[in-house]
């Protein structure tokens, strides 16, 4: 019995320690009223900001690099999500913004918002992407919640209107609310739409010609054990759709921006994808489907199989799949490899000039490999 | 009914439904090309079919029916065992902990090494860690050993509920989350041919060896002094019975994730049928089992492009049913 009460007290002595650090520090920086200002977030909720943000705390991933994008470093960032954090630690964000490591990221665990420990930073503005338990606590303590939320689009599709989540429209959301809490000049934060706005007609003009017949079959596959793929309205339906190819999973959706989880592996044999794509939220690589190492799976049917046309989608900045700055980089490069006759882009070389263009980085070309080459999942 | 007449009727059930698994899918193969794929090594038939087409039944649907099929077995079983010594008719594998122990396992498993073989070893560890909790728990009391077991089970049941939960609200959101939420409420879609050579073998193992116990489950059902006066060594009976269906459930579990339902509905439904008497409760529930089991995970294969998990079509499926039985005999069959 006295074994029991033991473990009974260290598994919750575990559980205090890992969510319950205490903190007698409260209150918010940087009350200058006098400036204050207002912006709406996603939600289409109107937020009072205080004069100038000095200290932002943040959930999403993917918000580092849009902040870096805007002030050309991170030192506005004070808090971080542990997995933003370490997206930005293994990504060549954290050699762009070197700063983001110190960033703090005891506050959040998973989606658990340690209130206190939020406050500690002094944070003049908290960016969320979820609604989290306790967020109501933290605007009676006076601190501006901004939520940035996902935005879904239309497409004509096959001679269907479709609607689905827009990689491009929720991108271009956050940079435009996040460039109003920064007071970022509104023609710098959309200077590089134009250019996502340029390659996406290119390459509509290209593909344009090609009957649905010719058009590549694309399987994007979200997660490749527990046959998660991109459906018909996911992110994946946009980067397929404006590549010219053919969404195979098309047909299936789910209430899910990234995802569907299919009933059977079967349905991919009967798809039978040319190309497949596998994101940066698994492991699986190519190697893994070329040797069939899957549980309950069988890829030796496909045409992508037998192509060997298996692709890890990169990873810069930020994973390429969901909503990030290097969209444009992800068209062309998922062009090239849909149709390497049409489209002849030097990925290097876009690549490199992309980031000296927009984040003022001259990459090496090892760390143009690695983009275009990493890792599983990215190691987050 | 006599067991031969009620397996006359259940094993060619079991077989056709068995075949129906094999040609039922996404994939379309006529039933004539299964037949020959599958017995093409028996027979050696001309080979009419693709490699692909090949590949989608012995690849694909046979590890999965068969999966089914064991399982349906060894949860059918254990939940009549559980019914049967604890002398309880509410009792399911869930209800000794051991469901929710290889559940938070799986769970664990996922968040440190995401979805695979990690996850599986997680599941029959936790398992077995919370059959333990149990045993030692009851252990240290003494009094109606059997009630108290019910008891520790409920309360590590809980303790581990509460683990998952925690779990889930640490867990990754984008990446994470759906991999431990998918795998809580069941799945047969990761079943591949590995598994013909461990967890099959363990489950059908262990299943057989309760069924072999059965005359000692029928003397434990009238109680321990009953069974002790009948001549059975109840404590060591009892230790054999809870591993070997520990066994078999966190082998179901590691594979398919938490699947209700299946070991507390089957068993009352034969049982309406061949009575209390474990020598025929057993058997009959372990084939009634898998042939539930099988027709529950083909509906999830066909209804729906989408996943449907096995937990949601078991509880809408079963619920009805066993409210239907549970009206129509009145009840009779459960007291």
């Amino acid at each position: 019995m006295k074994k029991i009460l033991l473990y009974l007290l260290i598994s919750l002595l575990f559980f205090v320690v890992s969510c319950g650090k205490t903190a007698s520090e409260q209150g918010v920086s940087g009350q200058s009223e006098s400036r204050s200002f207002s912006v709406t977030d996603s939600r289409g909720e109107t937020v009072e900001l205080p004069g100038e943000i000095k200290s932002i705390a943040a959930f999403p991933a993917p918000l580092p690099h849009i902040i870096v994008y805007l002030d050309g470093n991170a030192e506005r960032i004070k808090g971080l999500h542990p997995l933003a954090k370490k997206a930005a630690e293994v990504s060549v964000l954290s050699r762009i913004a070197p700063s983001l490591l110190e960033a703090e990221d005891n506050f959040l665990t998973g989606s658990l918002l340690n209130t206190e420990e939020l406050l500690k930073i002094k944070p003049d503005v908290f960016f969320t992407d979820q609604v989290l338990q306790g967020m109501d606590k933290l605007k009676e303590s006076g601190l501006p919640v901004i939520y940035l939320g996902l935005e879904k689009d239309r497409m004509n599709y096959r001679g269907k209107e479709i609607e689905f989540y827009s990689p491009e429209k929720s991108i271009r959301g956050w940079v435009d609310i996040t460039a109003a809490v920064l007071g970022t000049e509104k023609k710098k934060a959309a200077a590089i739409f134009e250019e996502w706005d340029s390659v996406k007609k290119e390459i509509a003009e290209k593909t344009a010609s090609i009957p649905d017949e010719k058009k590549k079959k694309i399987l994007i596959v979200f997660k490749a054990a527990g046959n998660m793929v991109a459906g018909g309205n996911s992110f994946g339906q946009y980067w397929i759709a404006s590549t010219g190819g053919i969404n195979c999973a098309d047909e299936v959706t789910a209430n899910h921006p990234a995802m569907v989880k299919i009933a059977d592996f079967e349905q991919v044999l009967k798809w039978n994808p040319d190309i497949v794509y596998l994101t940066n939220f698994a492991e699986t690589m190519p190697e893994d489907i070329y040797g069939n190492k899957i549980q309950g799976q069988d890829w030796s049917g496909t045409s992508a199989y037998k192509n060997r046309a298996v692709y890890k989608i990169p990873l810069g900045n930020y994973r390429w799949y969901p909503p990030s700055l290097d969209g444009p980089l992800m068209l062309k490069w998922m062009a090239v490899k849909n149709y390497p006759g049409l489209f002849n882009w030097d990925m290097y070389r876009e690549i490199r000039e992309y980031y000296k263009k927009y984040f003022n980085y001259a990459l090496t070309d090892v760390e143009i490999h690695n983009i275009l080459n990493p890792a599983g999942s990215g190691n987050f | 009914m006599t067991l031969k007449k009620i397996f006359l009727f259940l094993v060619p059930a079991a077989a056709a439904v068995f075949l129906t698994g094999l040609s039922a899918g996404r994939y379309h193969i006529p039933f004539l090309r299964v037949l020959g794929i599958l017995f093409h090594p028996l027979f050696g038939f001309e080979k009419n079919w693709l490699p692909v087409e090949e590949a989608v039944v012995l690849n694909l649907r046979l590890p999965r029916v068969a999966m089914a099929a064991v399982s349906g077995m060894g949860l059918s079983v254990c939940g009549a065992v559980y019914q049967g010594i604890f002398r309880n008719p509410l009792v399911s594998p869930g209800v000794i902990g051991v469901t929710s122990g290889a559940g938070f396992g799986a769970a664990l498993g996922i968040l440190l090494f995401g979805w695979g073989i990690g996850a599986q070893l997680f599941a029959f560890i936790f398992g077995f860690a919370a059959l333990l909790m149990t045993l030692s728990i009851t252990g240290k009391t003494g009094g109606n050993a059997i009630l108290v077991f019910i008891l520790a089970g409920v309360v590590v049941n809980m303790f581990f509920q509460a683990g998952i939960s925690f779990l889930k609200i640490i867990a990754d959101s984008e990446d994470q989350l759906p991999s431990i939420v998918y795998w809580l409420m069941g799945s047969l879609s990761q079943t591949g041919k590995e598994h013909f050579f461990f967890t099959m073998p363990l489950i059908i193992i262990s299943s057989l060896l309760l069924i072999a116990a059965r005359w000692r489950i029928n003397a434990l059902s009238l109680g321990i002094d009953a069974a002790k006066s009948l001549g059975v060594k109840t404590g060591e009976s009892l230790v054999f019975i809870l591993f070997f269906s520990t066994l078999a459930v966190s082998a179901v579990v590691s594979v398919g994730g938490i699947v209700g339902w299946v070991g507390l509905i089957v068993p009352h439904m034969v049982r309406m049928v061949v009575g209390s008497d474990h020598e025929k409760l057993l058997p009959a529930s372990a084939v009634a089992g898998a042939i539930l089991f099988m027709l529950i995970d083909i509906s999830a294969r066909i209804i729906a492009p989408v996943e449907i998990p096995l937990g949601v079509i078991t509880a809408f499926i079963g619920t009805p049913v066993f409210i239907y039985l549970l009206v129509k005999s009145k009840g009779s069959w459960v007291v």
